[in-house]
C-alpha cells in the first residue's frame, strides 16, 4: 500500500472520446476508504462516462488511474481486472440478463464451478437466498425464472446485491433511485451506509441534489467533460451547487 | 425462504391463466408430434406404423438432429448458421478423403474441416462484426465451392468390401456403413444428445449461451470476453456439423459435392418447430429433438399418404407457421426481427 | 347395375378364355408403382411424368409420383418412406448415382423391384451390380445425343461456338458434351471460344448468355450450345432482348415453348424425346412383376432430333404425351404380346418415330387449336 494519504483510489486526468463526441475531456478525483462521493453533472456531461473508465469499461484514451497507489497498465484496463481488485458498479439501466434467473444474474462473470465446466447451481441459489435475505428481499417467488419476471425494485435488488456482494473495495452506483418510490429510496440509502460503514468506499451518481447532501462526503461536478476539485458536502450551499453544475462555476 | 406474499394486488386468476397459457406453449411441440403421429396412424395406419417405417424414421432423423443442435447453439445467441449445408457436405468428403489418406482414423478429418469452418464462421462474425446471417450465407456458397473444387464433381465412396475397380474412388468401411443404419445410428444419435443436453443445460458454456442471446452488452460490462465466446460459439457448432457428417457419410456411403444442399433450411425449421425463438436467449434440446422428429415425420407420413409432393410441402410449411405462432411467447420476446 | 356385372363377368371370363389360348399370364391389375424423381421444375421431368402417366394407364396400373426437392438425402429419404408404402415396384430417376445407389440398396434390403431411369446408378449394369430387385436402368444414349447436338451444329454452318452446360460431376452430361466434342473436333473450322459450366435455370441461362454477348461483337459468335431447355429459353431470351439475331441457341429438351420458337425460327434445333425412358422403364417393370425376366438390363434411348423441318409433327404427336395408344403399348409388353421386344423399340424408335404420329393426333391437335382460337 502506498504512502499517499491512504488514497483508495486516484483518477488522474482521464479523458475519453467516442469518434467524434468527447464524452471525457479531463477528469480527476480521488477516493478513500469508507467515504462516499457524489458525482453530479447536467445529462451528457461524463459521468457515466468518467465511472466506466472506473469500472474498466472504457480504456481511457489519456490519463491514468491508481488503485491503493498502484497504476493501472492500459492492458490491465478491462472489466475483469477492476471486478478482481473489488470494483463493482450498479449501472444505471441495471444492466441484468433480462432472460436469465437471479442468480445468474447475481454471479454473472463470477459463476462458481464443479470440475471446471459445470455450473454449481446449488450454490448459486443457497448464496442468492443469503444475499435477497440481506437485502431484506423477501417476495421473491422463484429463483429459476427469468429475472424479467420480478418486479423493478426486485431487478434492482439483484444489481445492487450483485455490486455489495463483490465490491470489496469500491461501489459505484449511477442513478440507483431514480426509479424507486421513497421507502425503496430510503433502503437503498441504508445499503450505502452499511457498505460504508464495512470500509468500502461509495461513488454516486445522482440528480437529486437532496440526496447527496444526504449522503455523501464529498460533492464532485463534471460540466461538459471537465471534473471539479471534490469538495467537502460542508463547504457548499445548493444554490452554488448547482451553478457549478449548469455553469461550471468553481467552488471556493 | 420467501413464499409468495398475499395481497400483492396481482390478480390470482389471471395469474393463473397466463400460467396455463405459459404451459400450453411450452408443449406445443410435444402436442404438435403427438397429433401428427395420430393423424398419420389415421390416414395410413398399419403401413406408417410398421416397424418397418420406424425404423426409417429412427434413421432419417439423426443426421437432421445433429444439425439442428448445431442450429439451436448459434441460435439460442441470436445468430444464425445457414451454412450447415454447405459445411456438412463439406465435412463428408473431408472425412472420406480423409479416410483414403490415412486409413479409418482419416475420419478425423471431416469433425476438423466441420470444426475450422465453424471457427472461420465465428472470427468473421465476431471480429469483423459482419451479421451472422450474412458471415454464414457467403460461407454456404464458399464452402459449397470449395467443395466442387476439391472433388472436381466426382463422389468418393465407402464400400462393404475393398475396391474391385468399380468404382474411381472408394474406401472400403463396413463398420462406417454400420454407423449409417439402425440401430446404431439411432445409438449414436441419443448418445449426442445425451452429451448435448449436459452440455446445453448444465454447463456454464451452455449458460452463456443463452446470456448472450439475452444481452450482450450486459455480458461485456461484467467482464465476460463476448469476442472469443462467440468464436467458440460458432466452432462448437461447427464441432456438431462434423459430428453429423461422419453419421451422414454412414448413412448415404459417400462423399458428394451435392450432399447436404438445403439442409440448413431443414435444421432451422427443427429448430424452430421445437419452440425457439429464432431472436435468441431461450431454448431446449428435448424439443428440438421434438421438431426433427415431427419434420421427418410429417415427410414422411404425407408420403404414405400419397400426397402430392407440392402439396406436401405445402402443409409442412403451414404446419411450421402454426406451431411457432402458437409457442412464440410475444411478451418474452419483444422485438421481432 | 346387375347387368353391367354381369356383363363385366363375362368379359373377364372371355379375356381368361383368349389368354389361356395364347398360353400368356393373366395380366394384374391391382399394380401400385411408385415413381421418385425431380420436383417438375423442367419440361423433361414433365413429360416424362405424362407419357410414364399414358402406359400406366394403358397397362392399368397404378401410378404414384413423388419428388426429392432436388437433394440427395431426401432422394434417400422419400426412397425410404415410399418403400414403407409398399408398392409393387419403383420407378426413379437418381439424383445422382451415389443417391441411386442408395436407393438400389433399399430395394435389396426390402426385396422391392425396381428400374432406374434417365441416369445411370452404375456405369455398367451387368458387371457393376450384383443384387437382383434392381433390375434395369434405362436410360438414353448420351453419346448420340451428343453428337446429334455436334451434327447439328455442324450442320447449320457454325462455325464459332460457346457453351453452357451442366456443373462438373454431372456424369450424364459430360457424355453429352463429350459427344458434342468429338463431332466439332472433326471440323477444325469450328472453334469452341467460350464455355460456362454452372447450375442450369433460367436465370444462368440468361446471365451466361449476356456475358457471352458482352464479350462477342457480332461476327465472334455464331452459336451458343445449352443443356436442357430451362436455361436454353433462358438464352433465348437473353439473345433476343439484345437484339442479336447473328446468334443462334441450340438447346435440348422441347416443350410447347420450345416447340413454338423452332417453328419461329428463333430456336435454331433442340434434341428431345429422352423422357419417354420413364414409360419405357414402367414396361419393363411391369413385365417382370409377372415373372418374366429382364432381357435388356441397360436400354438406351437414341434421342430425336428436330428442327424446322419436323418440330409441327414432333410438337403435335410426342407433346400430347400419350405418343403411343393402348394397342401400342401393349404391344410392347411380354404379358400381353409374347413376341414383344422392348429394348429393340427403344432403340429404333428415333428413326421410325414420325410413323407413330397418326393422322389422328394431327386432327385433333388441329382441332385443339380451332378451339382455342374461338375461345
Ligand atoms: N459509447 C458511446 N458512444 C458514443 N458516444 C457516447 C458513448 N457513451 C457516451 N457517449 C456520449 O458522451 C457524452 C457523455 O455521456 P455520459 O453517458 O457519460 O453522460 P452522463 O453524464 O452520464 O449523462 P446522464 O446524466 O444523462 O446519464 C454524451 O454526449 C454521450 O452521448
Ligand atoms: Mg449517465
Amino acid at each position: 500500500m502506498s504512502e499517499n494519504g491512504g488514497a483508495l483510489l486516484q483518477v488522474e486526468e482521464v479523458s475519453k472520446s467516442f469518434g467524434g463526441v468527447q464524452a471525457l475531456r479531463s477528469g480527476s478525483f480521488e477516493l478513500s476508504r469508507g467515504e462516499i462521493i457524489a458525482i453530479v453533472g447536467a445529462n451528457g456531461a461524463g459521468k457515466s462516462t468518467l465511472i466506466k473508465i472506473v469500472a474498466g469499461v472504457f480504456r481511457p484514451d489519456s490519463g491514468r488511474m491508481l488503485v491503493r497507489g498502484e497504476p493501472v497498465a492500459p492492458r490491465d484496463h478491462n472489466v475483469g481486472h477492476m471486478r478482481h481488485l473489488g470494483i463493482e458498479v450498479v449501472y444505471q439501466d441495471l444492466a441484468i440478463v433480462p432472460n436469465m434467473n437471479a442468480p445468474y444474474n447475481l454471479f454473472l462473470g463470477r459463476i462458481p464451478k464443479r470440475f471446471g465446466i459445470f455450473v454449481d447451481e446449488h450454490a448459486m441459489r443457497r448464496k442468492t437466498r443469503a444475499i435477497l435475505e440481506d437485502l431484506k428481499v423477501t417476495t421473491v417467488q422463484s429463483l429459476r425464472e427469468p429475472i424479467s419476471a420480478m418486479s423493478g425494485g426486485q431487478q434492482q435488488s439483484v444489481a445492487i446485491g450483485r455490486a455489495i456482494a463483490w465490491g470489496r473495495e469500491i461501489v459505484i452506483l449511477d442513478e440507483p433511485t431514480a426509479a424507486l418510490g421513497p421507502t425503496e429510496t430510503g433502503e437503498v440509502e441504508r445499503l450505502m451506509h452499511e457498505i460504508r460503514d464495512r470500509g468500502t468506499a461509495v461513488i454516486l451518481i445522482s440528480h437529486n441534489l437532496e440526496q447527496v447532501f444526504r449522503l455523501a462526503d464529498r460533492i464532485l461536478v463534471v460540466h461538459h467533460g471537465l471534473t471539479t476539485p471534490a469538495f467537502p458536502r460542508s463547504g457548499v450551499t445548493s444554490e452554488q451547487l448547482v451553478r457549478a453544475i449548469t455553469l461550471g462555476e468553481q467552488v471556493a | 425462504m420467501s413464499g409468495p406474499e398475499p395481497g400483492l394486488g396481482v390478480d390470482a386468476s389471471e395469474e393463473a391463466r397466463a400460467g396455463r397459457s405459459e404451459m400450453l406453449r411450452n408443449n406445443v411441440p410435444y402436442i404438435a408430434i403427438v397429433l401428427v403421429v395420430l393423424l398419420f396412424t389415421i390416414v395410413s395406419g398399419d403401413r406408417f406404423l410398421s416397424v418397418r417405417n420406424w425404423t426409417f424414421i429412427a434413421q432419417q432423423t439423426p443426421v437432421l438432429l445433429l444439425l439442428a443442435y448445431a442450429q439451436l447453439i448459434v441460435v439460442t445467441t441470436g445468430s444464425i448458421d445457414i451454412s450447415v449445408g454447405s459445411s456438412l457436405g463439406f465435412s463428408m468428403y473431408m472425412a472420406v478423403l480423409g479416410m483414403v489418406w490415412l486409413g479409418p482414423a482419416g475420419i478425423v478429418c471431416g469433425i476438423l474441416a466441420a470444426t475450422l469452418i465453424g471457427f472461420v464462421n465465428g472470427s468473421i462474425f465476431s471480429l469483423l462484426k459482419i451479421s451472422s446471417f450474412v458471415t454464414t450465407l457467403a460461407m454456404l456458397i464458399i464452402v459449397r465451392a470449395l467443395l466442387n473444387i476439391i472433388s472436381d464433381g466426382g463422389s468418393i465412396y465407402v464400400t462393404e468390401q475393398a475396391a474391385t475397380g468399380t468404382y474411381v474412388d472408394s474406401v472400403a468401411a463396413p463398420w462406417l456403413l454400420a454407423l449409417g443404419r439402425f440401430p446404431n445410428i439411432l445409438i449414436f444419435a441419443l448418445v449426442v444428445t445425451a452429451l448435448m443436453w449436459v452440455f446445453y443445460e448444465k454447463t456454464l458454456f451452455g449458460q452463456q449461451l443463452k446470456a448472450l442471446g439475452g444481452s450482450e452488452r450486459v455480458l461485456s460490462l461484467f467482464g465476460v470476453s463476448v469476442t472469443w465466446f462467440k468464436i467458440q460459439v460458432f466452432v462448437a457448432a461447427g464441432f456438431m456439423v462434423g459430428l453429423a457428417s461422419l453419421i451422414s457419410l454412414g448413412r448415404s456411403g459417400a462423399g458428394t459435392p451435392r450432399a447436404g444442399e438445403q439442409f440448413e433450411l431443414d435444421a432451422i425449421a427443427a429448430v424452430a418447430l421445437g419452440g425457439t425463438p429464432l431472436t435468441g436467449g431461450h431454448g431446449s434440446v428435448l424439443r428440438t429433438v421434438v421438431g426433427a422428429l415431427t419434420l421427418t415425420v410429417v415427410a414422411n407420413g404425407l408420403t404414405i399418404a400419397g400426397v402430392d409432393p407440392s402439396w406436401s410441402r405445402v402443409a409442412r410449411g403451414v404446419l411450421l407457421i402454426i406451431a411457432i405462432a402458437i409457442s412464440l411467447n410475444r411478451r418474452r420476446i419483444g422485438v421481432v426481427k | 347395375m346387375k347387368r353391367a356385372i354381369i356383363l363385366l363377368g363375362l368379359l373377364v371370363m372371355l379375356t381368361g378364355v383368349a389368354v389361356t389360348a395364347q398360353d400368356m399370364v393373366e395380366p394384374r391389375m391391382d399394380l401400385v408403382i411408385a415413381d421418385l424423381g425431380q420436383p417438375e421444375t423442367n419440361p423433361w421431368v414433365i413429360n416424362r411424368h405424362r407419357f410414364e402417366r399414358c402406359v400406366a394407364e394403358s397397362l392399368g396400373v397404378t401410378l404414384d409420383e413423388f419428388d426429392d426437392e432436388n437433394s440427395e438425402e431426401k432422394h434417400v429419404s422419400q426412397a425410404e418412406s415410399i418403400i414403407a408404402r409398399q408398392p409393387d415396384g419403383l420407378i426413379f430417376n437418381p439424383l445422382t448415382s451415389p443417391a441411386g445407389i442408395q436407393v438400389a440398396r433399399l430395394l435389396e434390403e426390402n426385396a422391392i423391384p425396381g428400374v432406374a431411369v434417365g441416369r445411370l446408378v452404375v456405369s455398367n449394369y451387368d458387371t457393376d451390380y450384383e443384387g437382383e430387385h434392381f433390375i434395369a436402368q434405362v436410360t438414353q444414349n448420351n453419346d448420340t445425343w451428343g453428337q446429334a447436338i455436334g451434327q447439328a451444329t455442324v450442320d447449320a454452318g457454325h462455325k464459332k461456338v460457346a457453351m453452357i452446360w451442366n456443373q462438373k460431376g454431372v456424369t450424364s452430361a459430360e457424355e453429352i458434351w463429350n459427344g458434342v466434342l468429338s463431332v466439332l473436333e472433326m471440323h477444325e473450322d469450328i472453334e469452341l471460344i467460350a464455355e460456362a459450366w454452372d447450375r442450369l435455370n433460367r436465370e444462368n441461362g440468361i446471365l451466361y448468355a449476356e456475358q457471352f454477348i458482352a464479350r462477342f461483337q457480332p461476327g465472334e459468335i455464331d452459336a451458343i450450345i445449352v443443356l436442357g431447355a430451362v436455361a436454353g429459353l433462358g438464352s433465348q431470351f437473353a439473345v433476343e432482348q439484345a437484339g442479336r439475331d447473328d446468334i443462334s441457341i441450340i438447346t435440348t429438351d422441347i416443350d410447347e415453348q420450345v416447340a413454338q420458337f423452332i417453328s419461329e425460327g428463333k430456336l435454331g434445333f433442340s434434341i428431345g424425346g429422352h423422357w419417354m425412358v420413364g414409360g419405357f422403364g414402367l414396361i419393363q417393370l411391369y413385365d417382370y412383376l409377372h415373372g418374366f425376366p429382364v432381357e435388356n438390363t441397360q436400354p438406351l434411348f437414341s434421342l430425336i432430333p428436330v428442327d424446322a423441318s419436323n418440330i409441327d409433327t414432333y410438337a403435335e404427336g410426342l407433346l400430347q404425351g400419350c405418343i403411343l395408344n393402348d394397342e401400342q403399348v401393349k404391344n410392347l409388353s411380354r404379358v400381353h404380346n409374347p413376341d414383344a421386344d422392348l429394348p429393340g423399340f427403344i432403340d429404333e424408335f428415333s428413326k421410325n418415330w414420325e410413323e407413330f404420329v397418326t393422322a389422328d393426333m394431327m386432327e385433333e391437335e388441329m382441332e385443339e387449336e380451332e378451339s382455342e382460337g374461338d375461345g
